[in-house]
């Protein structure tokens, strides 16, 4: 199995979407929203985007507990600061940090604090002071639960949902990372069947069909090898 | 006094310490002993940067002590720790600016931020770094007790994060041979 990132339609979204954010003009709010079901990858496109396109942004997940102080203190650390005593030393040392520069910010999780206004007024406050992108990542009910904050809202430029895996995702993942063809059918039959509902599961299949493959000692994998090595 | 130009004055003292004719000696020190030593800077920082040097791994706690003010102060009694200091001071890389990110930063934060159990395709996919560099470090982070083996994923062996020491990746010295 190829060992690359594979860009399914939910990826693309995510790329048109951080690339518009990122690349918007002064004045233009620089706000995202991703979200969806657990397991769709939200968590892992966006660290991939880190890693590979912007490896200076901040990765921080929020946690149920979280105080601003706390969140202060993981975002001067994630930008590679000693984080100091008080909450203003921390919020100046984050905004100095980010004011100028293109690194985003990125809030796995936020609908966990989506009901604790200051702190979700803070994450404004970085971004409205700073000018830096920020990537708000959250499940399918962030959207309802950050709707509440109309002045945060209406900074969120860009909304990227995560939809479900379909036969065109299965298509592409297999294309990209599997070194063995898959046939038509057989990518039917993933696409159908009940464990193709994350992509850490297709990346299991395309391993299946590697294993598959190699067993009966077929160059193309078809739904009927599939069939007999799950009998 | 900015918080590198504290890092740069406490390793030197702690290198005094622990360095006898040019040679790395494991050594204690409170933190009244650190700070009589640099008398123009404040305790509070201080104690910050001796608290970062002991997470990652450089100082190990010894004791815990807590002092009353001295007369003419108020307020609760103060810490006092005493570290024995583990690694070569002088060999740490605060000084280096980080002009870039490196794979090996790379998976440190990945294997951070996700928090589960990965498997080395995983990391490779996520980082974009090569099999032959994830695999190296991983295995480094193995011997240093940063990350250890948790079962399989498929057919493939899972590692997991178990020590986790803060955003920057831990100081982990090559083996010499």
């Amino acid at each position: 199995m190829k060992k690359r990132f594979a860009e399914t339609d939910n990826v693309r979204r995510f790329l048109a979407g951080v690339n518009r954010a990122v690349m918007s003009p002064p004045g233009i709010d620089k706000f995202m929203l991703v979200y969806g079901e657990v397991g769709l990858g939200k968590t892992e496109t966006s660290l991939w985007w880190k890693n590979c396109h912007s490896p200076r942004s901040a990765f921080v997940r929020i946690k149920k507990a979280m105080s601003v102080r706390w969140l202060l203190e993981e975002v001067v650390a994630e930008l590679g600061l000693v984080p100091e005593r008080r909450t203003s030393d921390l919020f100046h040392q984050a905004v100095g940090e980010l004011m100028g520069s293109d690194r985003a910010l990125i809030f796995d999780e936020v609908d966990y604090v989506a009901d604790k206004r200051t702190l979700v007024e803070t994450i404004r406050d970085l971004g409205d002071m700073t000018g830096t992108p920020i990537i708000l990542i959250g499940m399918p009910w962030a959207e309802i639960k950050l709707k509440k904050f109309p002045a945060l809202w209406r900074r969120v430029s860009q909304v990227v949902q995560f939809g479900g895996l379909g036969p065109a995702d299965v298509r592409a993942v297999m294309d990209q990372i599997c070194e063995v063809k898959v046939a038509d059918d057989a990518v039917a039959a993933i696409a159908e069947s009940n464990k193709c509902v994350s992509t850490a599961g297709l990346y299991r299949w395309a391993q299946a069909c590697e294993s598959v493959a190699r067993k009966h000692g077929v160059s193309e994998v078809r739904a009927e090898h599939l069939a007999r090595a799950a009998a | 006094m900015n918080t590198r130009g504290i890092i740069g004055s406490v390793k030197a003292m702690l290198a005094d310490i622990s360095v006898v004719d040019g040679h790395f000696h494991e050594a204690s020190a409170s933190l009244n002993q650190i700070l009589s030593g640099l008398p123009e800077l404040p305790r509070r920082p201080v104690l910050r940067v001796l608290d970062r040097l002991c997470r990652d791994g450089d100082l190990k706690l010894q004791t815990e002590a807590l002092v009353s003010p001295a007369p003419g102060e108020s307020g609760p009694k103060r810490r006092n720790p005493t570290w024995l200091i583990v690694r070569d001071l002088r060999q740490r890389r605060d000084n280096q600016v980080k002009a870039r990110v490196t794979c090996r930063d790379k998976i440190w934060g990945t294997l951070r931020s996700l928090r589960r159990a990965m498997t080395l395709s995983e990391l490779c996919r996520l980082t974009g770094c090569g099999e032959n560099v994830v695999r190296e470090y991983l295995l480094m982070l193995v011997r240093h007790e940063y990350v250890a083996a948790k079962g399989k994923i498929g057919r493939e062996k899972a590692w997991m994060l178990v020590n986790d020491c803060g955003p920057r990746r831990p100081e982990t010295p090559e083996a010499t041979s």
